[in-house]
């Protein structure tokens, strides 16, 4: 049987072989992406229950979380990056994003200014979750939007809930929605 | 002129042939990670990959991982230098305006 290609189908058909090397290298990505919403959430738990249980070392106690969370995320891209796992351009893109959302979110808020913590703290944690629904989008991750977008909703709520109700939704349902997702793209991604 | 391969040609094995290609020489992919990638049912991902293992494209190996099977797959050198002349091939076509006849035709015309 004679096969006839023309240009087109050509063109097709290198556009199906980028299309699955990103989806390769997307596959590693996410095999090591699950650990920081679990970090996070972890870090919101503590955080938010410190508000509750010690309102008035809670600003100290966030300031060391905060610090030790984005030191750790720091270290967990060295280290991944030092696997070298075939994830292409896409793992400096993504560690790339994530310092560009985590400026923008100090600059915001500093334009912003809210005054009183626990708005600071619904800020911060909302910023976080649309970082997340964008990259979800990027990465065609439905579980990545899905937990930008409840957790976003579980935070805004909170707004309307009396202290310490508030603290510990934010905490406890925000912090557990990051972990939970975070083990399910695990167990979605990783072969092991 | 580079070889336009016809196994590799039919898209859910050009598909596997990239995604394993992308993966650099010597590394391989579990089964249920490239399945996942791809988004391919296990039946369909398994009969394509035993073609290309049967041209020699692909290595299969199997193993126990904690008491359970695992499937492991890597592209061969010879896979990768077939899709790479694959790939080389469609970029070389792109390049000409008419149609073009693959190696199949003068294969059929010898």
């Amino acid at each position: 049987m004679a096969t006839r290609l023309d240009p087109r189908e050509a063109r097709d058909a290198l556009a199906l072989v980028e299309e699955a090397a990103w989806q390769m290298r997307r596959a590693f990505a996410q095999s090591v992406l699950w650990i920081y919403p679990v970090l996070w959430g972890t870090i919101w738990v503590l955080g938010f229950t410190m508000e509750v249980l010690a309102p008035q070392t809670a600003p100290l106690v966030w300031t060391g979380l905060n610090v030790v969370g984005i030191l750790v995320s720091f270290a967990l891209g060295w280290y991944y990056r030092h696997q070298h796992l075939p994830v292409g351009a896409l793992g400096p893109q993504i560690g790339a994003f994530w310092l560009a959302w985590l400026v923008y979110t100090v600059v915001l808020l500093n334009l912003v200014h809210p005054t009183d913590e626990a708005t600071i703290g619904r800020f911060i944690g909302l910023q976080a979750m649309l970082g997340y629904v964008i990259m979800g989008i990027w990465l065609r991750t439905k579980a990545f939007i899905w937990m930008g977008l409840v957790t976003s909703a579980a935070l805004l709520a909170s707004a309307w809930l009396p202290a310490p109700w508030d603290s510990l939704v934010m905490g406890w349902l925000g912090g557990g929605i990051l972990i939970a997702a975070g083990f399910y793209v695990r167990m979605a991604w990783t072969s092991e | 002129m580079a070889r336009f391969d016809p196994l590799i040609h039919q898209p859910a094995r050009l598909r596997i042939m990239a995604a394993l290609s992308a993966l650099g020489p010597e590394r391989e992919v579990e089964f249920g990670l490239l399945q996942r990638a791809l988004g391919f049912t296990p039946g369909n991902l398994g009969s394509h990959l035993r073609k290309l293992e049967e041209a020699g494209y692909v290595e299969v190996r199997k193993t126990f991982v904690q008491r359970r099977p695992r499937t492991y797959i890597r592209l061969t050198e010879r896979g990768a230098q077939a899709f790479r002349e694959h790939v080389l091939a469609l970029q070389e076509l792109l390049q000409t305006l008419p149609p073009l006849t693959s190696s199949l035709d003068a294969e059929d015309a010898a």
